[in-house]
């Protein structure tokens, strides 16, 4: 074991690379656990970039040929109208996660959806019996949603992982939520390396099942504006159907191939986009705008991608704020159809919603999804709470019971708008 | 779709006013994370001179400088979360980068070369393909070219010279000085503390 002292005297040498290898791993390795050393290696490493003196400028072209250069490394967010830059954005972002992911990491369970067989109400029974339904909306069975009313796509539930993480409050619905985005994601994700304890096999959705899920979906719209599909989109065929058949198509192919048609047909749909009337509707469950269904494709995929992130230990990072607005804006439109049913008369109420942080602002939503919000409303209720904890809720992957949000006005009311949030999950 | 009432929408776009360095670089990464070219663009603006700079100083050699430019910033498209704003800032980070490219290309070069030609042609200019120019064709002139870098004792500016200029390991810095170990990094530690002294000075001079 070498000493504090000695790994102390080295960090001049590591800041300037004039360590042996060993020695660099060893600098390195303490550096992550002792603040002070930390410090003066942050220190010094600045010292150390100025060493190279008065700045030379690099040859005429440099940036072209890094540019020209670049795509081959890793292709970039297609370009895509303004509306849709937010979904080839979380594609860009959920393609750089999956590059090189091991094999193994793959067949992690990230997420868990239903099975036909558990969710046997006329609305879930289209699918495949024995194979799960990540469209379906898992096991929150007690904020299970009317899948006529909510919004599209619906993102399975996060997987657990590890017992440790699971809060366990006997009975609670939220007892299997994971934290993605967590601070101690990286060091979870290394302790539930193959955890499927637990959990009905039935139910787990791998890494390479949700990518298909995905899939699924964006074929959905992939489809409306008239791009081939495949397996081709049936005539009123269910979501939840629709998932198991290409769950089923991609388990027959390798990871890295389902990869690559899930980014082929995003791309797609993005080239696709700069011819299309923005009038296009499409067919998530329920009708949506074309903006709509693009801002709700780049809201599942960003919850995806937090799960899978949380299930192989790879960081992630939340939208952009100009790209996480517009989730949130969305998540406003939709709340008022899923709360309604969720909360007590009477409905002529308000809940004022002032969301924090980049990307966040103030919104007033209905009780009843027929009112339209005068242009003057005193609400029953505000709260406050971060956008990007708040959108997390809204895609089912936080505890209403443990969110923390500032509440002034009616309480309950808030409190029960609160629960009522991840109802909308399956989100978009 | 029930109307909900768009109120007072605050923070709609880029934090550009509440921005202090490591937001600034935070925001740089996870637009290149979120496959941003403009980001990519941008970088280089902001730092391809750093790094070609101590790349050049280090190689003394302008295509190999480039050629290390060129894949420090591709290594950051490919992989920007290896950035971690937390343990420093992206300057700091983009530097050691570029200064272990060219340390591993020197090696490899003096390695190459003490092998093919015995050592016979090793005192001669290390430069090969584009000169950088006079500036960096020899380390004295480059140590000239850091002004905190002359005010050091000259054990002290010497010692940092061959390590972080000439890519040697601090042990190899021990034997050119003719010193213990223990000597030479007391001396890289001394000499690299009062340069970050300095640089602090600096800052805090620039701010009032």
């Amino acid at each position: 074991m070498i000493s504090h002292d000695t790994l102390t005297e080295l960090i001049a040498a590591w800041a300037l690379d004039a360590c042996p290898p060993e020695e660099t791993e060893l600098v390195e390795a303490h550096l992550d656990t002792c603040d002070t050393c930390a410090h003066e290696a942050r220190e010094l490493r600045e010292a150390a970039a100025d060493l190279g003196g008065a700045h030379l400028s690099p040859p005429p072209g440099s940036l072209d040929r890094l540019l020209t250069a670049a795509p081959a490394r890793r292709r970039p967010a297609t370009p895509a109208p303004a509306y849709a830059t937010s979904y080839a954005a979380q594609i860009a972002a959920l393609d750089l996660l999956l590059t090189d992911l091991p094999a193994a990491d793959w067949h992690r369970t990230a997420a868990h959806g239903a099975t036909a067989h558990r969710h046997a109400a006329p609305t879930h029974n289209t699918a495949n019996q024995h194979h799960p339904t990540p469209g379906s909306p898992g096991e929150a069975a007690p904020r299970t949603p009317d899948q006529h009313h909510t919004a599209p796509g619906t993102p399975s539930r996060a997987a657990p992982r590890t017992p440790d993480q699971h809060h366990t409050a006997p009975g609670s619905p939220s007892q299997h939520r994971t934290a993605p985005g967590s601070r101690d994601q990286r060091a979870a994700g290394a302790n539930g390396a193959g955890d499927r304890r637990g959990a009905d096999a039935h139910d787990e959705l791998t890494v390479h099942d949700l990518l298909a899920h995905l899939i699924a979906i964006d074929g959905l719209l992939a489809d409306a504006l008239g791009l081939p599909v495949e397996p081709p989109v049936e005539p009123g065929q269910r979501l939840t159907a629709r998932t198991t058949a290409v769950v089923d198509f991609e388990r027959q192919r390798p990871p890295e191939q389902t990869r690559q048609a899930w980014r082929a047909q995003a791309d797609a749909i993005c080239r696709a986009l700069h011819e299309q009337p923005n009038d296009v509707t499409v067919r998530l469950g329920r009708p949506f705008s074309l903006v709509d269904a693009l801002t709700a494709r780049a809201y599942e995929t960003w919850i995806h991608t937090e799960d899978i992130a949380a299930t192989t230990g790879r960081p992630a990072v939340p939208p952009l704020p100009e790209h996480v607005h517009p989730m949130a804006a969305f998540a406003m439109r939709v709340l008022p159809r899923v709360v309604f049913r969720r909360i007590e008369p009477p409905h002529n109420r308000y809940v004022r919603l002032h969301l924090t942080g980049p990307g966040g602002g103030t919104w007033t939503v209905p009780l009843d999804p027929a009112t339209v919000v005068p242009a003057v409303t005193k609400p029953s209720a505000s709260i406050t709470v971060d956008v990007i904890e708040f959108c997390r809720l809204a895609g089912d992957r936080r505890d209403p019971a443990h969110i923390a949000a500032a509440i002034e006005g009616d309480a309950k009311l808030a409190r029960d708008f609160l629960a009522a949030v991840p109802a909308m999950a399956p989100v978009p | 779709m029930p109307k909900v009432a768009p109120e007072v929408e605050v923070n709609v776009l880029f934090p550009q006013s509440a921005t202090d360095a490591e937001d600034d670089d935070a925001r740089l990464r996870d637009r290149l994370v979120f496959g941003d070219e403009t980001a990519l663009a941008d970088l280089h603006e902001r730092f391809s001179s750093l790094v070609y700079t101590i790349a050049a100083r280090v190689t003394r050699d302008g295509a190999a400088a480039e050629d290390v430019t060129q894949e420090v910033f591709l290594a950051v498209w490919q992989h920007p979360l290896a950035f971690e704003p937390a343990k420093g800032s992206l300057r700091g980070w983009l530097a050691m980068m570029a200064h272990r490219r060219a340390v591993d290309l020197v090696r490899k070069e003096e390695a190459h070369r003490r092998r093919s030609l015995e050592g016979r042609l090793f005192a001669e200019a290390i430069s090969r393909g584009d000169p950088v120019g006079d500036q960096v064709s020899d380390a004295d002139a480059a140590r000239r070219l850091n002004a905190a870098l002359k005010e050091l004792p000259e054990r002290l500016s010497r010692a940092i010279t061959l390590a972080y200029l000439e890519g040697h390991t601090y042990r190899e810095v021990a034997t050119v000085l003719g010193v213990p170990e223990g000597t030479a990094k007391s001396q890289l530690r001394e000499g690299l503390r009062r340069l970050a002294a300095a640089l602090h000075d600096a800052r805090d001079g620039e701010r009032k």
